[in-house]
């Protein structure tokens, strides 16, 4: 017994189903129809995509059970693998905590809403009910050949128009997207060499900041690190410790006034061998033309 | 169990789908009960095909798969170039050509 | 040559398994998979290590084979931090999505042909059906959301950049994957496994559809998120990416499925391009297919999956991480249309195949790539065109404070000559007039004048 024989059950001869997959339905359609109402209640975008996710990757085991395994699997790939994924994608790229205002713009609209729903629920359920159909086939017949040949004779057989069509859609859309997405740069682009330059030539910082305290005798995030001078780089300290004030104050580490660096005890050298005739590190950092 | 259970899992489905469309007003929510909407389409067809022991209902459905997948491309993009220029998803927020 | 047309039904047998061969079959996956990634924990790092001369673990049991379980005790024990930030249930399922669907992709990997297992005769394998790869595919597209949610559920931003950078490398490399897949499935005229493996029999297609065989390889490290393509959890921009925010089991359940994931792109490797269980030719010849039959072809297909991680190792051990436009720039540019075009190529000559039923291909393609050798060899030949004389334009004075930084001269620059020049040629000219002078009176200083000199 494969996977798939024990998903999909023939029909009975009177059109009904497997026991088996009567239990897959009344498992799965719940659950289904609770993620989709998700769709309607929940305040978080993502949670609404995870749901629909949820409810798409149901649909396609229920499209397995119904002997549909090219779809099924077609709908993950397609469905959950790239249009949800899209949407996701989307989501973090125009920001997650986008929430739905709560303000009603439309007077009414809410309850004229509502109750065009459920109408549209309560005449579709009804036609549905309502109506006879025939007894079922079942497509063991169809699915002779394994299901993908079958529906692919059908695809580009009768149907290599509408294939040919759905084909010039995609790239007509794949251009569209690109072409509504598209900017045009107003300037130059800044590339890494550019950047580098205008770095230097600003005399910003050109290493990588300094770690907070580690380096020295301190290891705590909010003790500023020590340059070579026994000085306090004040911006190694993270820049919201700083906004919020929790920063160790430079001042306590720094060396005291006329203090030689020569003449700190033993046991406190910072940097052994330091050479009197480099220039001050203010000169060093260049930051004063500013 | 028969086929029609399906389909009223199908009609639910979509209910909620038209629903959401009609109620939320996050663009991106907007859409997901346009895609909720195909996908129980897709799914009647598929009992369909399996009533009628054809498949073409299951061709039906791959042609709304392709096409879906198409739309999205597109009204995803649509929503980004909008929430570029207004800072917002809203489907309320586009009203400019209305004043 | 003409292979015959499979059909596009599984070649594999199941008829005769029962729940107990399902169930031992299915623990035997698992079983498989969490002792080969204990291995694998130490396989890369003994590897790595070797590759960049230091010892590697050797501390615990013989050659440090004992690493991974002290690794996983570790991990096991450690405090389990929920961030504050955090959006609970997502938070958790991340992690449980990432696993679960690393698992399901051995179910359809062929092990080997239909052996006996307790008198029962049955094919080393879970399923197969008729959209095997279809399947492999859905999941591999499923476990990527444990990355996406997980990325963002942390409530942080790197995290979430790595998130962003999944969906995008998701969507991206998942193509070329299909790509390559998809020659794979015409050639082979069946998406089940068995039947694939079976195709295989006279020519594995990592030979006949070489250029395929490249491109799942690339797009395989890409899916993995390893090395050169680890962009959502690199470490140098990104902290640990998607994975920052978790510790303890949950960070190991991710750590786990990204190891179970290298595992499943080889053996999805091994399956489609390199002939699944058969054994290599040599040995496939001995004694009629010997080496094809009974337990044996488990044997290859280990080793065929360990020489793709090894593969892997070896490219983290020499290949940098690109950057994210560059990354992006050879999955669509390159990647992509190759993917194409080859898929195009494949498709016309099984048409022709399969059109006029009974043609030898071997002569027409022989010649083909006769003419195409014949070509790439005059073009050796060929003299090369003239390319339009450079303008010789004189070479600007080399200003070394041009970017107003001192920067050494490139190849072909020379630094202009030094204002001290004139300086620097009167005091020799005064030194030598001094050395022979001294050079007369004690010639042992030469030397000493020497070094002065080069100061």
């Amino acid at each position: 017994m494969t996977l798939a024989s024990a998903l999909h059950a023939t029909l009975t001869e009177a059109g009904t189903t497997s026991s088996g997959e009567a239990v897959l339905f009344w498992v799965l359609a719940p659950l289904m129809v609770l993620g989709a109402l998700g769709l309607m209640v929940s305040r978080r975008t993502v949670h609404v995509a995870v749901a629909i996710a949820g409810v798409m990757v149901g649909l396609a085991v229920l499209y397995i059970a119904q002997e549909a395994y090219f779809l099924g699997f077609v709908q993950v790939v397609v469905y959950t693998g790239a249009i949800m994924m899209l949407f996701l994608f989307v989501l973090m790229l125009v920001g997650v905590d986008a929430s739905d205002s709560l303000v009603e713009t439309l007077s009414g609209q809410r309850w004229i809403g509502e109750l065009a729903g459920i109408g549209i629920g309560v005449v579709l359920i009804s036609v549905v009910v309502r109506a006879s159909f025939p007894t079922a086939v079942g497509l063991d017949a169809a699915n002779a050949d394994s299901n993908p040949v079958g529906v692919s004779r059908l695809v580009f057989g009768n149907f290599v128009l509408a294939f040919e069509a759905t084909g010039a859609l995609l790239v007509t859309a794949a251009l569209g997207a690109l072409i509504l997405t598209h900017r045009r740069r107003l300037g130059r682009k800044i590339g890494q060499r550019e950047l580098a330059d205008a770095r230097v030539a600003k005399g910003a910082r050109l290493t990588p900041l300094a770690a907070p305290g580690v380096y020295a005798r301190h290891n705590a995030m909010d003790v500023p690190a020590l340059d070579p001078y026994g000085e306090p780089i004040e911006e190694s300290v993270s820049r919201v410790l700083r906004i919020r004030g929790q920063e160790a104050a430079a001042a306590a580490f720094a060396l005291e006034e006329g203090a030689e660096a020569e003449n700190v005890p033993e046991d406190q050298w910072l940097h052994t061998t330091q050479d009197p005739e480099l220039p001050e590190p203010g000169n060093q950092e260049g930051g004063e033309e500013k | 169990m028969s086929l029609t259970n399906y389909l009223v899992l199908a009609t639910i489905l979509f209910t909620i789908g038209a629903t959401t469309v009609l109620l939320r007003r996050n663009g991106i929510i907007v859409f997901m009960g346009v895609e909720l909407m195909l996908n129980a389409t897709n799914l009647a067809l598929i009992t369909f095909s399996r009533m009628h022991g054809n498949l073409e209902g299951q061709v039906f459905a791959f042609f709304v798969m392709v096409v879906a997948a198409a739309e999205v491309v597109i009204g995803l993009a649509i929503i980004v170039s909008i929430f570029r220029t207004r800072r917002s998803a809203s489907v309320d927020d586009v009203n400019l050509l209305r004043n | 040559m003409m292979l015959p047309l499979l059909s596009p039904m599984p070649v594999a047998d199941f008829s005769q398994d029962n729940g107990w061969i399902w169930l031992l079959k299915a623990v035997g996956i698992i079983v498989f998979l969490l002792v080969s990634v204990l291995f694998a924990l130490w396989f890369e790092r003994r590897l790595v290590a070797r590759m960049q001369l230091r010892p590697g673990p050797n501390w615990h049991g013989p050659f440090g084979s004992l690493q991974s379980f002290a690794d996983a005790g570790k991990l096991l024990f450690k405090e389990d931090v929920t961030v504050k930030a955090a959006d609970k249930v997502i938070y958790i399922l991340a992690p449980m999505i990432s696993v679960t669907c690393s698992l399901l992709i051995y179910a359809v990997i062929p092990f080997g042909p239909a052996v006996n297992m307790f008198g029962i005769t049955t094919p080393l394998q879970l399923t197969d059906f008729s959209g095997s790869v279809l399947y492999i595919l859905g999941v591999t597209a499923l476990g990527v959301y444990g990355i996406v949610l997980g990325g963002w559920s942390s409530g942080s931003t790197y995290p979430l950049l790595g998130a962003v950078r999944s969906t995008a490398q998701i969507i991206s490399y998942e193509l070329s994957m299909s790509l390559a897949l998809v020659a794979v499935i015409i050639m082979s005229g069946s998406m089940a496994t068995s039947s694939i493996v079976e195709a295989q029999a006279s020519f594995w297609w990592a030979v006949t559809l070489f250029p395929a065989f490249i491109l799942y390889v690339i797009s395989m490290v890409g899916e993995t998120n390893r090395l050169p393509f680890d962009l959502p959890e690199a470490e140098g921009e990104l902290v640990s990416g998607f994975m920052t925010e978790y510790s303890s089991m949950k960070f190991a359940w991710f750590f786990l499925a990204e190891y179970i994931n290298m595992l499943n792109v080889s053996a999805v490797a091994t399956t489609l391009f390199l002939g699944g269980w058969r054994a290599p030719w040599p040995l496939s010849a001995i004694n009629d297919g010997m080496f094809n039959t009974g337990w044996w072809p488990f044997l290859w297909f280990v080793v065929k999956v360990w020489m793709f991680m090894f593969l892997f190792v070896w490219i983290r051990g020499s290949l940098l991480r690109f950057r994210y436009d560059q990354f992006m720039k050879f999955g669509w540019k390159v990647l992509i249309p190759i993917g194409l075009a080859f898929v195009v190529c494949v498709a016309t000559i099984q048409v022709l195949r399969v059109e006029l039923d009974g043609l030898d291909l071997r002569t027409p393609l022989m010649i083909a790539a006769g003419v195409v050798l014949v070509i790439a060899i005059a073009t050796l030949f060929l003299p090369e065109r003239k390319q339009p004389a450079p303008e010789v334009t004189e070479p600007e004075p080399f200003d070394a404070f041009a970017d107003g930084y001192p920067v050494p001269p490139l190849p072909g620059q020379s630094l202009p000559p030094s204002p001290r020049a004139g300086r620097r040629a009167a005091a020799a000219k005064e030194q030598g007039a001094a050395t022979a002078v001294l050079l007369e009176a004690a010639p042992d200083a030469d030397v000493d004048e020497k070094e002065s000199d080069d100061d």
